[in-house]
């Protein structure tokens, strides 16, 4: 079809304009996968003909075959229930806590100027180094390994909060000001969903820090979880168990940033900007 | 009335942006404020709004004196600032307080009426053209019946036919109510072809160079010889400034 045809189509059928819009999107669903795929076919030929040793490195066939395995047993949904509390009880608190801290000093340069330096210099720590003191102070079992998650959440959504509250324009900030707006209901009509695009991609890196920190946090000890698996592969030399426990990693992690991408796009459709199909 | 009473303003740097403005504005009266960039005609504005302090004198509508924004007092910006994220019809009711919903959304139609945008009231800001969206902030300012609109460049983002569109309509809309109208300009037919006044302002600081009564009947012809004149007299005037500042 020629350029003046496809204008011609879309003069006579506006509604025909929008529907390459989300057919692009499901081809490059496909295009994605390729390249995976390719990789993995290649390394399951080359173990098959004898060409490689599948003994470190597992062909995928042999993966499927642990993850359908454990799947059976009903242990992989106990190690996935398990991460995914601590993940989701972690991310949570430390959530909660950076939109707290990351709205205070925001809004308010005494604040900013109060708390940010701390916050910053504790920043600085890498989040492993705590793990002894959590030990020390609450325990081997969950309660350190939330808070450990917790701290790893709190970071990016803290810096992410206090940065858009602080970037909002002063422009439409004057608009809540010239209808004289109180402070309570600035931040509602006008911060918050200001702030709200920036807000969610800060949930969303604090969200995937969080399922970086639940390895550290059960390889920190745990009975169960995908920490544990892949712990467990590694002492009983079970590669492909470790590689069923990453790809489950993968799948999960990658669900949960859908998910939560999913939820808040509704709230974000007013967006006005460059490459917004995610 | 509007009384500005001999105001300066200091920024923190120091530089001083206004020094002993003194204006008297009448209920219903339209002044034009013109001058070359840095005159200090915006910050005039701001302190007439209540959004900036002035450092020195006192700005009051009918004897109260604004130290922040006012409900009598409304105010267009240069850009039509909508909140991208409500609907039109949203925005246009943004600063009204009703409590009746039936109410609200029936001034909200009307307010969108007045300006020719019924179709819109669902439509998000970002599918209106530029001038359809400073004419959903002019009914934003309008809605809750301010004595007095401020204008701060309002149509100079705008092509020429646009800003000449919205000029009549800006006339229509306040021949409604008649609202004190003052309106920031750096385009002197615009003045000219609005107000009862036009107040040249020079710079550095900024202070008031000269003021012209305009006495041509309205809807002024823009091509009328006596529009010609009070052009050139006024542009004149303006040259003084900007060539008095060059020799100081």
């Amino acid at each position: 079809m020629s350029a003046t045809e496809i204008s011609l189509t879309q003069a006579l059928n506006p509604q025909r304009g929008r529907t390459p819009i989300t057919k692009p999107r499901s081809n490059s669903i496909w295009l994605g996968i390729l390249l995976p795929l390719f990789a993995a076919l290649l390394w399951e030929a080359s173990v098959q003909t004898g060409f490689m040793v599948g003994r470190l490195m597992p062909p995928p066939s042999h993966i499927i075959k642990t993850l359908w395995n454990l799947w059976q047993s009903g242990e992989l949904t106990t190690h996935v229930i398990a991460t995914t509390l601590r993940v989701f009880a972690g991310f949570a608190l430390g959530a909660v806590i950076g939109t707290l801290f990351g709205a205070l000093t925001g809004y308010s340069m005494l604040m900013r100027r109060l708390l940010d330096p701390a916050l910053q210099a504790l920043r600085a720590i890498p989040s492993i180094a705590w793990v002894p003191l959590f030990i020390l102070w609450l325990g081997i079992f969950e309660a350190s390994k939330i808070a450990l998650i917790a701290v790893g959440v709190f970071f990016p959504v803290y810096l992410g909060v206090s940065g858009a509250v602080q970037s909002v324009d002063r422009k439409i900030v004057e608009v809540g000001r010239i209808f004289r707006l109180s402070g309570f209901e600035l931040i509602r009509r006008i911060l918050l969903p200001a702030v709200l695009p920036s807000y969610v991609i800060a949930l969303r890196s604090g969200l995937g820090l969080g399922w970086m920190f639940v390895v550290a946090a059960e390889f920190m000890g745990a009975s169960e979880g995908l920490g544990y698996l892949l712990v467990d592969g590694q002492q009983l030399g079970k590669p492909d168990q470790i590689l069923a426990a990453i790809i489950t990693f993968a799948v999960i992690g990658k669900l949960s940033d859908s998910l939560l991408a999913a939820i808040t796009a509704p709230y974000l459709h007013w967006e006005d900007r460059f490459g917004r199909d995610t | 009335m509007l009384q500005v009473s001999a105001i300066g303003k200091v920024y923190q740097n120091g530089t001083q942006a206004l020094e002993d403005v003194t204006l008297t504005i009448d209920d219903g009266e339209i002044l034009g404020i013109v001058g070359g960039s840095g005159c200090g005609k915006s910050t005039l504005l701001r302190l007439l709004s209540g959004l900036d302090h002035a450092t020195t004198g006192a700005v009051s509508v009918d004897g109260v004196t604004i130290t922040e924004p006012h409900p009598y007092i409304g105010l267009v910006f240069q850009e039509p600032r909508l909140l991208p994220w409500l609907s039109i019809s949203d925005n246009v009711g943004f600063g009204l307080i009703e409590p009746d919903t039936v109410l609200k959304k029936r001034r909200i139609g009307e307010a969108l009426e007045k300006v020719g945008l019924s179709r819109y009231g669902t439509s998000s800001p970002k599918e209106l053209s530029g001038g359809q969206t400073q004419r959903v902030a002019l009914a934003r300012a309008l809605i809750t019946r301010p004595r007095v609109l401020l204008l701060d460049e309002p149509f100079s983002a705008l092509d020429a036919f646009t800003r000449v569109e919205l000029q009549d309509h800006l006339l229509d809309l306040w021949n409604e109510t008649r609202p004190t109208l003052v309106l920031v300009t750096h385009d002197i037919e615009e003045a000219l072809f609005l107000a009862d006044r036009v107040v040249v302002m020079r710079q550095h600081p900024g202070r008031i160079a000269e003021t012209f009564e305009i006495n041509l009947p309205r809807r002024r012809d823009r091509t009328s010889p006596e529009f010609e004149t009070m052009k050139r007299e006024i542009l004149r005037s303006l040259n003084t400034t900007l060539t008095l500042h060059k020799i100081a």
